[in-house]
């Protein structure tokens, strides 16, 4: 079975009772290309996984279900604070298994064995986080639209 | 296999998935399959047991119960 060791970033909105929150995802993920297509494996956060035909889709039903389940998270919470510590809570929970695999795949990166094609490489010194901010709306402007910076990539 | 593997496990349903927990661990991901929203959505995957297994540590117990997960 073929696994890759990914990092992934990305910051989305999430809305809660009152509030809107600024949520920036620094994770670990493990790609496996198994018989019936891709899967996902979250590492850290490791509750969840996703598949798809391809990397690529599976990567992005990954992506949705784990703001899925900040939604639900914020669906949950009374307000603001008790959100941002459930949301920590389940960004800490590591898969330690999952966790393993990713570990013997990036040693097989760093010794050349292993590379997935046209996704870069990172440093998997980069610490893993999850950073949670509530947005003042108030003080919002159209000049606080902005892309959001996405990132993909083989740990090595 | 989660009554014999993880005892005294708990589902709860939310607007997206079910939400497993045991001994402090939680799996808040499990796909709703067809009583989802989630357009042509099976049951659930192997792979999501597979992983919800591991994170409640309890593979060899649940590979005894789940031959697919062999």
């Amino acid at each position: 079975m073929e696994q890759y060791p990914l990092l992934f970033a990305f910051s989305d909105k999430v809305a809660g009772k009152g509030y809107l929150a600024v949520v920036t995802v620094h994770g670990t993920a493990l790609a496996a290309k198994e018989d019936e297509g891709w899967w996902v494996y979250g590492v850290k956060p490791g509750g969840l996984a996703e598949s798809g035909v391809t990397l690529p889709e599976a990567y992005i039903e990954f992506r949705k279900s784990l703001l899925r389940v900040l939604f639900d998270l914020a669906a949950e919470a009374p307000d603001f604070y008790a959100f941002r510590k459930a949301a920590t809570e389940f960004f800490s929970e590591v898969n330690e298994p999952t966790r393993g695999e990713w570990e013997a795949a990036r040693a097989l990166v760093r010794q050349g064995k292993l590379d997935l094609e046209g996704i870069r490489h990172e440093t998997a010194e980069s610490p893993r986080r999850i950073d949670i901010k509530e947005l003042q709306t108030l003080a919002l402007t159209p000049e606080d639209n902005r892309l959001e910076d996405e990132e993909l990539g083989v740990a090595a | 296999m989660l009554d014999a593997c993880a005892p005294g496990w708990t589902k709860t349903e939310t607007e997206h998935h079910y939400c497993v927990k045991w001994k402090g661990r939680t799996y808040p991901s499990l796909s709703k399959g067809k009583h989802g929203k989630k357009a042509g959505a099976g049951e659930v995957q192997v792979g999501q047991v597979r992983q919800l297994v591991r994170q409640f540590g309890i593979i060899n117990c649940a590979k005894k119960h789940l031959g697919v997960l062999q």
